[in-house]
């Protein structure tokens, strides 16, 4: 079998011109595999997964050379974490010691996974469609609107634990339904083609003073009479005069309202309808001081033979409004109306004018320059709305429209800077600001960003920049969407404990705790403090409501505020109420939840899914006499070898946790028993609190913490997987990172400047 | 091709000018009613002792409420799905459950890059017949928005949310919100507005066309496949802005629903309203509605049960949790018969709506405690395609559901060679 090693490879000829270098490599690391990984192998995994024996489908003697392993990835994957995690060989079986899984592992890296530092592999990101949060602050901040169109959008869905997924965000018909009712919606809010308006002065019928009655804010005449209003100072010019009035019908004839102005008759008209009508028309007015406005009713009528409802005939004004002048200054649109219809120059065609539009709209809505031609191939609206007898506006506002629905705007192009090496090239600097204004702000780039791309400057100035986007309150949905997703706050809205069991744990609860976890990570991003602080904060944020539910004394009202912990049992993120309540069934704790969660988003570790068909644990536990406790019953259930190993990796976490119920407060007995919260990690430490375990977390762990940190960074900025060629990008970046203490910029800046954000793959 | 389409789009663009568009009534010629088709999705496995009949008899303890309506539905049995089986590919039985339910395909074990599954086959009907009415298909949901982004055991959340799949890589999400619904079948009410909103989008996605083409030109094979969605998204729309101008109905305004709402009974009924409506004037003929994916960790406050449904789902035998989750069934149950009575008490053609419609209702696992795919709980409703009811239909062990669907396909006027894992017809339900 494995002797067979290097013969095996002279079978390989279509592969030698690609392999001729690794065919070099194979062979020492071959060499290696026998002399120094295949005696642990045999020792320790042979007795199931070898010499004839394939538990679980696994024969390690099956791969006869390295290009065999290389080829089956997956396999090996899964293999490397067994050992790297300590899931093999299972509890109770003679393993190898720290020295030799450290030794396999690498063998496995180098060998298998083997990464070239002189020319790593950017990877391919697929094409990123604007998520829901993305699509609706992009269309903000282009539109300038605050515009609500995240509804309207079907759900996206996620991958590698993330809504920005490149390859999971797929366009379906409904989506391009609602693309084009969204962007209906926003440019109805930003763009405005009415006729141009005037200042108008408006008053309602009550405010006229003489006859009638004042009947909430109208004016009713029920016989005949007038009513005045006396208005300001007015300049010369033409005004449009508008009344709002509705009669009660009867008799045979229309009811008649006349309007004076400065005593002087200007119309009569017949008000016919019952609900309500504007009344309109134009009067001539010189310069002059004061201004009176007089509504007349002409014709009352009332005859008692006639029956309810063609009895009596009345005139309601409701309002009077006098607009104008109206050759003078209409009044100023909206400034996201004037953002996008710059001024139009005097003498400038309809054509020239809507390229004028069009260009700066379309470099800012597709994140780039102007293509040749682009622009141009807009005009089509400019001839469709022509021959339809449409206006230039509304050419305009389809041309707009088209734009929002483009798949240049839809999705996020990243092409290269055109200077490409092998096998990769730098992304433009278009697509650099648009990776970090995603990645930071999850909307387009600013000015500022578009500036520095314009003048190529933008990669020379990468670390200001960073500074800069982190400082802006954008940086806020950073805190939403990365920290929202990878500690799983998000979560919190559909957290729902048992009203019995906790009913301590009020609606606002679950929000508050949300704020307290955003606020510990705003508190590390703004004040640029080491990673760490997550885990080990000896302070947290809380208002009122959350203190009382922690047993901390002395804090008021809603607002939330840094508050010591020193003296509470309470550290980090592992003491607050949103981790400890999202890791909770409805009416009890889940110690394997809580410790998946620590090893899957904080430790990078994730245990591998249960076996399939194996029942997981009951969420109730028994009643009577033989009633177990929850350890008990976990206990229990890991004698069963299929789950034992994963168990002993999640299981004492969560132990080390039982202190803090199913909702986070604290306690020393669960249902009457006292708690035994002591425990052994399965690298080997003992602890016998929470406080000893997060101590080791931050001794020992601290290079996984990293790990995940830089993990879930990076897929997160790149909207893809992180993969095996990633493994040199993310040693650079917990190194860069490390350098600096772990500290918040640091993070960012290692995830910007790394291979896999500033190339792509060609 | 294009040209011709094109030339099409100008020439209906032309006969906009018509003073009335909403007409009364449709004026489709009146022939014998259309067959329909329904897919319900219930999640999470259900009580098997409770569910499934005893002895030959359509009835059971979670099937009560459905009582009164035993001549029009039969229980299925022996229909497994082997493709929501591990088959080497670990945990992950409810993401498999939910993706292979219509597909009857192995989903790709990724969390995110290369989805892979198969087409669903509401939607291989939708692209036979789907011309044929307003909208090709209609898909529904009563799950709540998503959250944080982890599903099961590294499957992509899309897997596990989605019912039906337009293409192997591109699902078709569902609608949750009635008002959109109802828009999306009957439009905002005002046709004039509407006429010109169709005309305006029959311009604007003419041009964006066009973009794709020339954005498709720069892009690297591994993206082509992104443009792929992009265009035949606007090729559908623009299909369904001819539809509508093509196939006009008579706007049931007064069943305008006015919000979300508060209850998931009422959310679930009325969603059933939607579909029933959209059978009922002809607007749509295929529909799918995922009640809650598999996995949902819902509770159900309206029958007393606070704990999570998949949590309660994996029982271990305990007769508390048993009680609950036939509780849940039941509750499901219960809005289906519901569902059922209106269909029957809607006129259609010579008879009822329930007449000529044909409903699978069930999940895409057996035991929530076993995860297990193999006889399926499944009910088949209505009297569409000839079904013959009133029965519990035994299929041969290893009988795979795709077979009943191959047979559903042929009902509808349709044609597949196979679907998923079929490997042939199951032509006992008639």
């Amino acid at each position: 079998m494995i002797d067979s090693f290097p013969q095996h490879l002279s079978g390989l000829c279509v592969a030698v011109a690609f392999f001729a270098v690794g065919i070099v490599r194979a062979d020492s690391l071959g060499e290696q595999y026998r002399k120094e990984i295949l005696p642990i192998m045999v020792e320790y995994c042979y007795d199931c997964h070898g010499d004839g024996s394939s538990e679980g489908h696994l024969e390690l003697d099956s791969y006869g050379t390295v290009v065999e392993m290389v080829a089956d990835r997956r396999q090996w994957k899964r293999i490397r974490d067994h050992i790297d995690f300590r899931l093999m060989p299972p509890p109770d079986e003679y393993a190898p010691n720290e020295e030799q899984r450290a030794k396999i592992v690498k063998w496995i890296d180098d060998a298998v996974f083997h990464v070239d530092p002189d020319n790593p592999d950017p990877g391919h990101v697929t094409l990123r469609r604007l998520n829901r949060t993305e699509y609706e602050y992009t269309i903000r901040d282009l539109l300038g609107v605050e515009a609500e169109v995240s509804d309207i959008l079907p759900v996206d869905d996620s991958g590698y634990g993330f809504d920005n997924i490149g390859d999971v965000l797929t366009l379906s018909p409904l989506h391009m339904e609602r693309y084009l009712e969204a962007a209906e919606v926003a440019l109805n809010m930003a763009v405005d083609l009415s006729p141009p308006r005037f200042p108008a002065k408006v008053v309602t019928g009550s405010q006229f003073s003489g006859a009638g009655v004042r009947s909430g804010s109208a004016l009713m005449l029920a016989t005949n009479g007038e009513a005045s209003v006396h208005g300001d100072h007015v300049g010369a010019g033409r005004y449009l005069v508008t009344v709002r009035a509705r009669a009660d019908a009867a008799g045979d004839e229309a009811a008649k309202m006349e309007i004076k102005i400065d005593g002087k008759s200007v119309t009569v008209w017949e008000v016919t309808d019952g609900n309500g009508s504007e009344y309109r028309t134009e009067v001539e007015l010189g310069e002059q001081k004061g201004l009176k406005v007089t509504i007349g009713f002409l014709n009352d009528y009332y005859d008692e033979s006639q029956p309810e409802g063609k009895r009596d005939r009345n005139l309601l004004v409701e309002q009077v409004s006098i607009e104008g002048p109206l050759d003078g200054v209409p009044l100023k649109r909206t400034a996201s109306h004037l953002a996008i219809f710059s001024e139009r120059q005097s003498g400038q065609s309809d054509e020239g004018y809507m390229l004028a539009v069009m260009k700066p709209f379309i470099a800012k809505a597709f994140r780039r320059p102007v293509k040749e031609g682009e622009a141009e191939r807009y005009l089509m609206f400019l001839r469709h709305a022509e021959s339809h007898g449409e206006s230039l506006g509304y050419a305009i506002r389809q041309a707009l429209a088209a734009v929002l629905v483009s798949p240049s705007f839809l999705f996020r192009e990243e092409p290269g800077a055109g200077k490409s090496a092998a096998g990769k090239e730098l992304v433009s600097e278009h697509a650099l600001a648009s990776r970090l204004s995603y990645f930071l702000w999850s909307t387009m780039p600013d000015g500022r960003l578009r500036g520095l791309a314009d003048r190529d400057e933008l990669r020379k100035n990468l670390d200001v920049e960073i500074r800069r986007m982190v400082a802006d309150p954008r940086s806020e949905r950073f805190v939403r969407n990365f920290a929202g997703q990878w500690l799983q706050l998000r979560d919190m809205d559909a957290v729902n404990p048992d009203k019995r069991e906790y009913g301590v744990f009020k609606p606002d609860m679950a929000k508050d705790m949300r704020e307290e976890t955003e606020s510990l990570f705003r508190h590390v991003m703004s004040g640029n403090l080491p990673v760490h602080t997550l885990l080990s904060a000896d302070y947290t944020f809380i208002n009122e409501r959350l203190a009382q539910h922690y047993g901390i004394q002395g804090v008021e009202g809603d607002a939330f505020r840094k508050v010591s912990l020193k003296g509470t049992p309470r550290r980090g993120l592992l003491g607050q109420g949103s981790y400890l309540t999202l890791t909770s069934h409805a009416t009890r704790t889940s110690p394997v939840l809580r410790g998946k969660y620590v090893l899957e988003n904080l430790f990078d570790t994730p245990p591998p899914p249960a076996p399939p068909n194996v029942p997981a644990l009951d969420d109730r536990r028994r009643k009577g006499k033989d009633s177990l406790t929850l350890r008990q019953e976990l206990e229990a259930h890991r004698k069963d070898p299929d789950c034992a190993s994963c168990h002993a990796l999640m299981d004492p976490i969560g132990f080390g946790l039982e202190n803090f119920d199913g909702v986070g407060r604290w306690r020393e007995n669960d249902r009457g028993k006292p708690l035994d919260v002591a425990g052994k990690l399965v690298t080997g430490q003992e602890f016998s609190s929470s406080g000893e375990m997060l101590d080791i977390f931050l001794k020992d762990y601290r290079g996984q913490f990293h790990r995940a940190v830089a993990v879930k960074m990076l897929t997160y900025a790149l909207g893809r997987g992180v993969e095996y060629y990633d493994r040199l990008a993310i040693d650079g970046i917990v190194l860069k990172a490390s350098q600096d203490d772990g500290r918040f910029l640091a993070w960012i800046t290692a995830v910007a400047e790394s291979v896999p954000f500033q190339y792509r793959r060609n | 091709m294009a040209e011709n389409r094109r030339t099409f789009l100008k020439g209906l663009a032309a006969t906009l000018a018509l003073p009335s568009l909403q007409s009364v009534g449709a004026t489709v010629a009146k022939t014998a009613p259309p067959t329909r088709l329904a897919f319900v999705y219930i999640p999470n496995g259900v009580n098997v002792g409770q569910w499934f009949p005893s002895g030959n008899e359509n009835t059971s303890g979670t099937l009560e409420a459905l009582g009164g309506l035993r001549e029009h539905y039969s229980v299925l049995r022996n229909l497994d799905h082997d493709k929501a089986v591990a088959n080497g590919d670990g945990g992950g039985d409810h993401a498999r459950a939910n993706a292979t339910f219509l597909t009857g395909c192995q989903a790709r074990k990724t969390a995110g890059s290369d989805i892979r599954i198969g087409e669903s086959v509401d939607q291989i009907i939708a692209k036979q017949i789907g011309h044929r009415t307003r909208v090709p298909s209609l898909e529904l949901s009563t799950d709540p928005p998503r959250r944080s982004g982890n599903c099961d055991s590294g499957y992509s959340c899309a897997y596990q949310y989605n019912l039906s799949w337009r293409s192997e890589s591109t699902p078709a999400p569902a609608e949750r919100d009635p008002r959109m619904v109802f828009e999306k079948l009957f439009g905002s009410g005002n046709a004039r507005f509407d006429a010109i909103r169709r005309e305006k989008q029959k311009s604007i996605l003419d041009f964006v066309m066009e973009d794709a083409k020339r954005f498709n030109k720069r892009l690297d094979s591994a993206d082509k496949g992104k443009m792929e969605e992009y265009l035949t998204a606007v090729r559908d729309i623009e299909m369904r802005i001819v539809n509508a101008e093509k196939f006009q109905v008579e706007v049931p305004e007064e069943q305008r629903p006015d919000g979300m709402p508060d209850s998931y009974q009422q959310h679930i009924r009325i969603m059933y309203e939607m579909m029933a409506l959209g059978f009922q004037t002809d607007t749509t003929r295929i529909s799918t509605f995922l009640l809650a994916h598999d996995g949902s960790g819902r509770s159900f406050p309206e029958i007393g049960i606070s704990d999570g449904h998949h949590q309660i789902s994996h029982h271990q035998g305990k007769l508390e949790n048993l009680d609950q989750i036939a509780r849940i069934d039941k509750f499901y149950v219960e809005q289906f018969a519901w569902f059922l009575e209106k269909m029957k008490n809607t006129p259609d053609g010579n008879g009822n709506l329930l007449d000529n419609t044909m409903i699978v209702y069930g999940g895409g696992i057996r035991d929530g405690d076993r995860h297990d795919h193999a006889d399926l709980p499944l009910l088949l409703a209505g009297h569409g395609g000839n079904l013959r009811q009133g029965r519990v239909i035994h299929a041969d062990q290893g009988t795979p559901m795709t077979n009943l669907y191959l047979s559903l396909i042929d009902r509808m006027g349709g044609q597949a060679e196979r679907v998923g894992d079929s490997n042939g017809k199951f032509e006992r339900i008639s």
